[in-house]
């Protein structure tokens, strides 16, 4: 009896382990890296795709992408054409990057990433850009080094976020401020030229893109935001008189920030946001030299006053993108919930006064004077 | 009566009420609660909490009245035998279907996440087969493990608490813009996820010591439920914006999937496989009450164990049979409501009984 149960329990163990219902093997997953959407001409919806490739000879492995474009009705349909056309299964399960031509991002771009957040295998960290022109040049381009192409916007992407001139963002952080109301986002923009680079930041209302910001504007804009990356910095002109060109110049690199944001309702609609951003920051270049104290406080005044001119552009260029990036709608409707009813977010946004004062500080300038 | 070597400690108490608790429920409670009481919802979350520890403190003072008798074996002395073996019967049925409940509530959470492919019926075996294993030891076997699994639980708070990265506290702002008839209605959503303390009704006699030992015990797992579930909904409060939350049936895994480390990614899987453990101890509790009943409606004052496989095959059975997702959300309301009853309303009236005809244990037991 004993013997049986047991014989019974092996044979039964041994129909489990022949295999899984769910198994995926990576052998037989065709694993896309980045994936692009376009408007096509005829208003269906373009994908490209790069595909990794792996080719092996006796000297080593050399990955390489496989590039591949369809177009269909919705992300979903693109991908059940594409499979058609690529050996093995396509899975988007590791999908590094997800870029948006720039005409496909000012229509809308929920309905596309819909899918990522449905399928349970998505990879919601993937990282969020915006093409100048179409994300099919983007990907097809042939870059110089032997980066793959993938790795390339993914490492061009993280490290402009290091440096403050990208929010941090990935498809899951998107969808709150996506969603809701009363905030915003922003992500990269790319310019394709030779090469891709980081041209500023593109700004959305709800899910459409309906601006832009250069990289100077988008780091003040990120400060402004109290989201301070590892680095920042700026270089400004500051001495008209200086001999050489370089001279004229000074680079600083924020080191801290203090960011007071408040937001004022008069009355029932009047709405005034006072934003004071405080920098702490290290003078890392300037050649004419002797920063002694009248220099600095020179120097703070002035780069307090140039940067405070720059931040009232940036929330000019916000209001008329109709950008809630500072999440004002949010604090009116934690703080001023009855105010908030009376309010049609859309129209009253651009009527809100922001008084930007930015104070700069040079607190350190590196190992001489 | 019960046999000392049987018997746990007030200690084991704390976790065996606490991870009956927590179970399956939590996936789904703030997207549930949130639905009435929006940003509210955390406060609908301790409410339910104290309005549980309300129906602990009836349950307590019931059991005080017959320290070594389980509520199968009072059952009869407070209401005869007829009426008495029917609420016995009613209890068991109750245990059972909330096992089921467990089950399918488990098992499409898994096929929905993980296995999509796997047959349910697989998922189910696989999770009934280890409960067997476990119930049909003693008392005591299963609240040591219970103690051992509870340390998923804070490995779970850890991942969780990697959320705060990137919280919003504004969503939650300004707090009470639900109201309180919102808030309170929030109340009751949460309360199915609270139920698992009904086993201090069937292992009162079982726990060693004073009833004033057992009333904290319970007050003591009772209260890391509240905070632990008030934490998790609070997160998911703050990582979501509200219409976000509208879309989400699992805001607490949406926010672990979307973390990630440079070595690990794709976290909701280790926080569904340490969940799965969390949530077979939480089944376990039940069949343990429900073989309980079954094994006393036969012959009284007998021993789970015998009963136990008969306990696992009938859940098996009716959860197979019954996965219609529409008739699952039926039985989900339904249980909501029979939750107070059971939990409430039947031992509130048993104590009303036992008081005004001054029925306690001594008495009882000479009948």
């Amino acid at each position: 009896m004993r013997l049986g149960i047991i014989l019974f329990a092996a044979c039964f163990i041994a129909m489990l382990l022949s295999g899984c219902w769910d198994q995926q093997l990576l052998k037989d997953d065709r694993i896309v890296y980045i994936v692009g959407f376009d408007l096509g001409s005829d208003g269906k919806l373009q994908t490209t795709t790069a595909i990794l490739d792996v080719s092996g000879s006796q000297k080593g492995m050399k990955p390489f992408s496989e590039i591949h474009t369809v177009s269909g009705y919705t992300s979903r349909h693109n991908r059940e054409i594409m499979d058609l056309e690529v050996p093995g299964r396509v899975s988007a399960s590791k999908v590094l990057v997800i870029l948006f031509g720039e005409a496909l991002a000012r229509k809308h771009i929920y309905p596309v990433l819909d899918v990522f957040y449905r399928d349970p295998r998505s990879a919601l960290n993937a990282k969020v850009a915006v093409i100048e022109g179409t994300t099919r040049d983007a990907i097809t381009m042939k870059l110089t080094g032997t980066k793959l192409i993938s790795e390339h916007y993914n490492k061009l992407i993280k490290s402009a976020e290091k440096a403050t001139n990208v929010p941090n963002v990935n498809i899951q952080f998107i969808c709150s401020p996506l969603l809701d109301q009363g905030d915003d986002f922003a992500v990269p923009y790319i310019k394709i030229a030779k090469t891709p680079s980081i041209n500023g930041i593109a700004l959305f209302n709800g899910d459409k893109m309906t601006g832009t910001l250069s990289r100077e504007e988008s780091m003040l804009y990120l400060l402004m935001a109290d989201k301070l990356s590892k680095t920042a910095s700026f270089t400004f002109e500051v001495n008209k008189e200086g001999k050489q060109n370089p001279e004229k110049y000074i680079s600083i690199d924020v080191q801290s920030i203090k960011r007071k944001l408040k937001v004022n309702v008069q009355g029932n609609r009047k709405i005034q946001v006072p934003l004071d951003l405080n920098l702490k920051v290290n003078a890392i270049e300037y050649p004419k030299n002797h920063l002694t104290k009248q220099i600095l406080d020179r120097l703070n005044k002035k780069l307090s006053k140039e940067l405070t001119r720059k931040a009232q552009v940036v929330t000019q260029k916000m209001q008329k993108a109709n950008h809630d990036g500072f999440g004002i709608g949010r604090r009116i409707m934690a703080y001023y919930p009855n105010t908030w009813k009376n309010l049609n977010w859309k129209e009253d946004y651009r009527k809100v006064e922001f008084v930007p004062k930015v104070t700069v500080e040079i607190v350190t300038h590196g190992i001489m004077n | 009566m019960s046999n000392t070597e049987y018997q746990i400690t007030p200690g084991q108490l704390v976790f065996l009420i606490t991870q009956t608790q927590i179970g399956v429920g939590l996936l789904g409670l703030t997207s549930k609660v949130h639905n009435v009481a929006k940003g509210d919802a955390w406060i609908s979350v301790l409410l339910a909490g104290m309005l549980a520890h309300l129906f602990i403190f009836v349950m307590w003072c019931l059991s005080r009245r017959f320290p070594s008798f389980t509520l199968y074996d009072y059952l009869p002395v407070l209401l005869g035998k007829y009426i008495g073996k029917f609420i016995q019967f009613v209890y068991t049925a109750y245990f059972i279907l909330v096992a089921s409940y467990i089950i399918l509530q488990f098992s499409s959470t898994f096929h929905d996440w993980v296995l999509s492919n796997t047959p349910r019926w697989i998922i189910m075996g696989i999770i009934s087969g280890v409960c067997l294993y476990l119930i049909r030891e003693s008392l005591r076997t299963i609240a040591r493990f219970f103690v051992l699994v509870f340390f998923c639980n804070i490995a779970v708070i850890i991942i969780t608490a990697y959320a705060y990265l990137h919280v919003n506290f504004l969503y939650i702002l300004p707090v009470g813009q639900a109201g309180i008839w919102k808030i309170t209605e929030g109340a009751h959503y949460a309360m199915n996820a609270f139920a698992g303390y009904e086993l201090l009704l069937i292992t009162f006699p079982l726990v060693e010591g004073g009833s004033a030992g057992k009333l904290k015990a319970a007050t003591l797992a009772n209260l890391f439920t509240a905070v632990l579930y008030t934490f998790a909904v609070f997160t998911s409060l703050i990582v979501f914006s509200p219409p976000e939350m509208e879309l989400l049936p699992q805001p607490l895994l949406y926010m672990v999937k979307a973390l990630t480390f440079s070595v690990f990614e794709r976290l909701d899987l280790y926080f569904l496989s340490l969940w799965a453990v969390v949530t077979t101890t939480s089944l376990m509790g039940y069949m343990f009450m429900a073989s309980k009943g079954l094994a006393n409606l036969f012959r009284a004052q007998s021993n789970h164990q015998n009963a136990a496989p008969y306990t696992v095959a009938l859940v098996f059975i009716i959860v197979v049979f019954f996965q219609n997702p529409l008739l699952i959300d039926v039985f989900g309301k339904i249980l909501s409501i029979a939750n107070y009853v059971f939990l409430f309303g039947i031992p509130f009236v048993l104590f009303m009984i036992s008081i005004l005809f001054k029925v306690t244990e001594v008495r009882g037991s000479t009948e």
